[in-house]
């Protein structure tokens, strides 16, 4: 009792920081999210009244859109991350020299560091309407403006940033499975991708879901690489919030867009989690 | 050897925590006589050529701000830390100054304590309902079409041009927040409709859209010199300020006195001091010599702009935007910068709903 306590009081800090930073700012958020917004104001007037115009603006298909290209292109970019990350962690986890899987993980470590100014620009100056790979686009008869061009240059800008993240967190989970588990399967007469596709990946579900939740999350609140590799014709939702809050200063319209992300991504967190844990699990 | 120990090193390590914490809060600063001028400015060329006239200017320190976006932008930032926002003054144009004055953030200004000031034609100077000076005007900025003439594939002679097939690709479209979308009152103009029917620019903007001729919607000056410099694109609209960043090293044509149905958009810019800045009379000061006619002559011939001050020798080969009444009702249109401004939410809707998904 007396050590539960202790814990207990322990906790307060991190609590009272997290009311106070993650709480209290997102009740602001949603209360703005309902108030009436006068064009030409600064935010919402302190006796703004309150209505439901600021949601049902979204409600339309172009807005619609938007929510379905950022979680679109999330989904995609979370799914090759893994695809290319899984792998990636593997050959670490298992790797049998020491000081190669410390450069290994270091190296993977200092890919996260990169700015991502500098990772968005690389890919602008390789694969952007002028960058060094243009005559090849032009010889492959690929237009750099075609919508569907744009839309994977930004899934390459997020995969920058999650592959690595992914191949970190997945290192942890496949050096948490016995590999004699697939050696014995492959003994009984499993074929090596066989014994790893019923052994390895589902003792690593909850790894490998970790990695895709957290991957998807990064995407879907991506700002600056849909800004600059999306060459504002691919947008995400985050950017439509930062026009509104910045730029035309409509804080009730910025909330109620973020509010609707919020809503919308943890269901669809939630969603995944469920499915994925009943098909590998039967939870 | 080192006899210092951890509890000594700990007391060090609070002692210059506490001072740099305390060194933060609001009250140290007035504490410090010399604290530095916070002044917000656009991205080169303009934070460039306010720079090199400022080396003669012997009023202290300045610290540096840069607007992000529109400079509308920048209302969102002082609405979240108001009263306690940092800035001093503030370099804006006239949409901005209106929205200034109506929260209570811009300080009224005088003769008296900016003499230069009595330069500026009275009919360029934003005022509130007292007939008080509320801006300090330094530039008369145009918005226009402009193209980069060595790569533009067609010569653009009529408004109808930029949904000629050959441009596309080519258009570097303004973001609805930059110049607080004159882009489509241009063409609402040119259609038979205006600022306050702007109905008919938008379904001109469409077709551009639809044609494929919109390469990159730009959403900084920066963005829009970077996409002209790198030949990604060659047809724009933007002001006579970001453009001098483009024709610095490359031919600019400028699309001003083209053809009736391509209008320029005359908009006064120049500064505002906020009215709780702590050093108002420094912000007198700052302002007053960049209004005087020397730096106000070497500013705008290096920024390419038009000067607000009368004793200000405007540079050579601004043709292009020295108007006569003729040329003035024939080729501007000065818009209700008041009306316009409280239309940007609505239009920055209309774009995100209407056009981005034709692009």
């Amino acid at each position: 009792m007396k050590a539960t306590r202790t814990t207990m009081l322990l906790l307060v800090p991190a609590c009272a920081a997290f009311v106070l930073l993650l709480v209290l700012p997102l009740l602001n958020i949603v209360n703005e999210s309902f108030k009436f917004f006068e064009p030409g104001r600064v935010g919402s007037a302190e006796d703004a009244p309150y209505t439901l115009l600021n949601y049902s603006e979204l409600f339309s298909a172009a807005y619609f859109n938007y929510y379905l290209t950022t979680f679109r292109l999330g989904f995609l970019a979370s799914t090759i991350a893994l695809a290319i990350g899984f792998p990636m962690a593997y050959v670490v986890a298992r790797m049998r020299w020491e000081l190669g899987r410390k450069l290994s993980i270091g190296f993977l470590i200092a890919l996260m560091f990169l700015s991502v100014l500098v990772r968005v620009y690389s890919l602008e100056l390789t694969f952007g309407a002028v960058g060094v790979l243009r005559p090849v686009l032009r010889f492959l008869d690929i237009s750099q403006n075609d919508r569907t061009y744009t839309e994977w240059v930004v899934i390459a800008g997020l995969l920058h940033y999650i592959i690595p993240m992914s191949a970190l967190t997945l290192v942890g989970t496949i050096q948490n499975v016995n590999p004699r588990l697939a050696e014995a399967a492959m003994s009984l007469g499993a074929a090596r991708w066989k014994a790893h596709l019923s052994v390895t990946v589902p003792l690593s579900i909850r790894g490998i879901l970790s990695a895709f939740l957290i991957s998807y999350t990064l995407c879907i609140s991506a700002f600056v690489v849909p800004m600059v590799l999306g060459k504002g014709r691919v947008l995400f939702v985050s950017n439509l919030i930062y026009n509104r809050f910045s730029e035309i200063a409509n804080y009730p319209g910025g909330s109620s867009l973020s509010v609707m992300l919020l809503v919308v991504s943890l269901l669809i967190v939630y969603l995944i989690s469920r499915i994925s844990i009943r098909r590998w699990e039967g939870g | 050897m080192n006899n210092r120990t951890r509890r000594d090193f700990i007391k060090t390590a609070g002692g210059l925590a506490a001072a740099g914490f305390a060194s933060t809060m609001p009250f140290a600063r007035s504490a410090h006589g010399a604290a530095p001028l916070v002044a917000v400015e656009w991205g080169p060329p303009y934070i460039d050529n306010t720079k090199t006239v400022l080396e003669n200017w012997d009023g202290g320190d300045i610290v540096w701000e840069l607007h992000q976006g529109g400079a509308a932008a920048i209302l969102g930032k002082i609405k979240a830390s108001w009263p306690n926002t940092k800035y001093d003054v503030i370099d804006m144009w006239a949409p901005v100054f209106v929205s200034m004055m109506k929260e209570g953030w811009s300080e009224a200004l005088t003769v008296e304590n900016i003499p230069n000031l009595a330069d500026v034609p009275e009919a360029l100077i934003t005022k509130d309902a007292d007939g008080n000076f509320m801006c300090a005007p330094r530039s008369v900025n145009y918005a226009h079409f402009a193209v980069r003439a060595d790569t533009v594939p067609i010569d653009i002679q009529h408004i109808d041009d930029l949904l000629d097939p050959k441009l596309k690709g080519q258009i570097a479209w303004p973001s609805p927040i930059l110049n607080t979308s004159l882009q489509v009152v241009a063409m609402a103009l040119a259609k038979g409709g205006d600022e306050f029917n702007p109905d008919p620019g938008w379904e001109m903007l469409k077709e551009i859209a639809r044609a494929g001729n919109i390469g990159r919607i730009v959403h900084t000056t920066t963005d829009i010199i970077n996409t002209l410099s790198s030949g990604e694109t060659s047809v724009t609209f933007a002001d006579l300020g970001t453009l001098s960043g483009v024709a610095k090293h490359f031919p600019v044509h400028y699309l001003t006195k083209t053809d009736d149905s391509i209008k320029s958009f005359p908009a006064v810019e120049g500064w505002v001091v906020m009215s709780n800045s702590e050093q108002k009379e420094k912000a007198y000061d700052f302002i007053n010599f960049l209004l005087s006619p020397e730096a106000a002559t070497t500013y705008n011939q290096l920024n390419q702009l038009p000067p607000a001050s009368s004793k200000a020798t405007p540079a050579d080969g601004l043709d292009h935007v020295i108007f006569s009444n003729e040329e003035l009702e024939r080729f501007a249109h000065i818009p209700d910068y008041d009306y316009v401004s409280k239309q940007v939410d609505s239009w920055v809707k209309r774009f995100e709903a209407e056009i981005v998904p034709l692009l």
